[in-house]
């Protein structure tokens, strides 16, 4: 019983986070948008500080 | 006048993209986007690259969620005791899981860094900011201490990120120090500021009169916006004239810049004046008319036999 226990959860836990990984693959920022991220951060900083 | 100094600098690594070139301390937890070898916050030889980092972190959740299905697996095969299908099953099940999972994490880690080191950048960012302020102050330290071609890198590599005026102001005012050669890896367009300033007026020049190719198309904008200025600087007329010649060099740029062209036409080199000549009679119809005209008028008074 343990056992089948155990080998559900694997499976469900494996499937959840493969179907995670698809998800998220589709919201990945770009390189680009994560240099446009950071230069944003740096301007509010800028403007934060005046 | 100052006296400018010979000086040797070392070649700037232009990355892909803005945040390769931070790096941050796994001691401390600093940033910084200074080349040195050691964090300047805690002084450890622990400077990462940002990137790395992430890879890192994505890594080692995709480790933490392979353990998770291994130890599930191994307890699966522990309860199932004697019975071999039970003992199979477990045995099977688990490591088809693991692999399935496995493959699926080697796919998908180009993407997890990504998403990683967006987390950090925006969880982060506070830091970074201070990071670039130390890396800032370590750079007027080192231009106290005397060593301006030292100061002049820091500030480049700050300035990379942080394209502020003053930090632009500051890189200008170096370099005019300096005594510019040909061979140097020089910059313009990331210096180019928000307001005229006589300092990058003069280096413009320099760089029209030393690398020509890297007056682009933020130079000539910059110069046409500010050409009454240029012209009531100290030799503003020449380096409008060595930035009209630089304009010489592709024809699309003659196409873009006719006005500045027109007006500084009588008083480009020779060299210069007989290229946009020839590019101008190769298609004259593919030019303004008063270029053309004008462009005719200065060959026929200075060149024509």
């Amino acid at each position: 019983m343990v056992t089948y226990v155990c080998i559900g959860i694997v499976f469900l836990f494996a499937s959840i986070r493969i179907a995670l990984y698809y998800v998220r693959a589709k919201r990945t920022p770009e390189p680009r948008e994560l240099e446009q991220t950071l230069y944003t951060i740096l301007k509010q900083a800028r403007r934060d500080s005046r | 006048m100052t006296t400018k100094q010979p000086v040797l600098l070392k070649p700037f690594e232009r990355p892909e993209y803005a945040y390769e070139k931070l790096r941050r301390c796994r001691g401390c937890a600093a940033y910084t986007v200074l080349q040195e070898k050691e964090c300047p916050s805690c002084h450890k030889h622990k400077l990462i690259p940002l990137e790395h980092e992430a890879l890192s972190r994505a890594k080692l959740s995709m480790w933490f969620e392979r353990l998770v299905v291994l130890v599930l697996g191994v307890a699966a095969v522990y309860f199932a005791g004697e019975d071999v299908p039970l003992l199979a099953l477990a045995l099977g099940g688990g490591i088809l899981a693991l692999v399935l999972l496995w493959r699926v994490q080697l796919r998908m880690l180009p993407q997890q860094t990504l998403r990683r080191l967006g987390q950090m950048l925006e969880r982060e960012g506070d830091r970074i900011v201070h990071g670039l302020m130390e890396d800032r102050e370590d750079a007027i330290e080192v231009f106290r201490s005397g060593d301006k071609p030292r100061t002049y890198e820091m500030l480049r590599e700050i300035g990379y990120l942080m394209r502020t005026d003053p930090i632009k102001m500051e890189q200008v005012l170096l370099l005019q120090t300096f005594i510019l050669r040909k061979d140097m890896d020089l910059m313009l367009e990331p210096l180019l500021m928000d307001h005229f300033n006589v300092d990058l007026a003069a280096y413009i020049g320099e760089i029209a009169r030393l690398q020509r190719d890297l007056i682009k198309e933020k130079t000539f904008r910059y110069v046409m916006v500010y050409e009454s200025e240029f012209r009531r600087m100290e030799g503003g007329e020449d380096i409008l004239a060595l930035v009209a010649a630089a304009a010489v060099r592709r024809s699309r740029y003659v196409k873009l810049y006719p006005h500045l062209l027109m007006r500084y036409a009588h008083r480009l080199p020779k060299d210069r004046f007989m290229r946009l000549y020839r590019i101008i009679a190769e298609r004259p119809a593919a030019y303004r008319d008063e270029l053309v005209t004008e462009t005719y008028r200065v060959y026929k008074e200075k060149y024509q036999v």
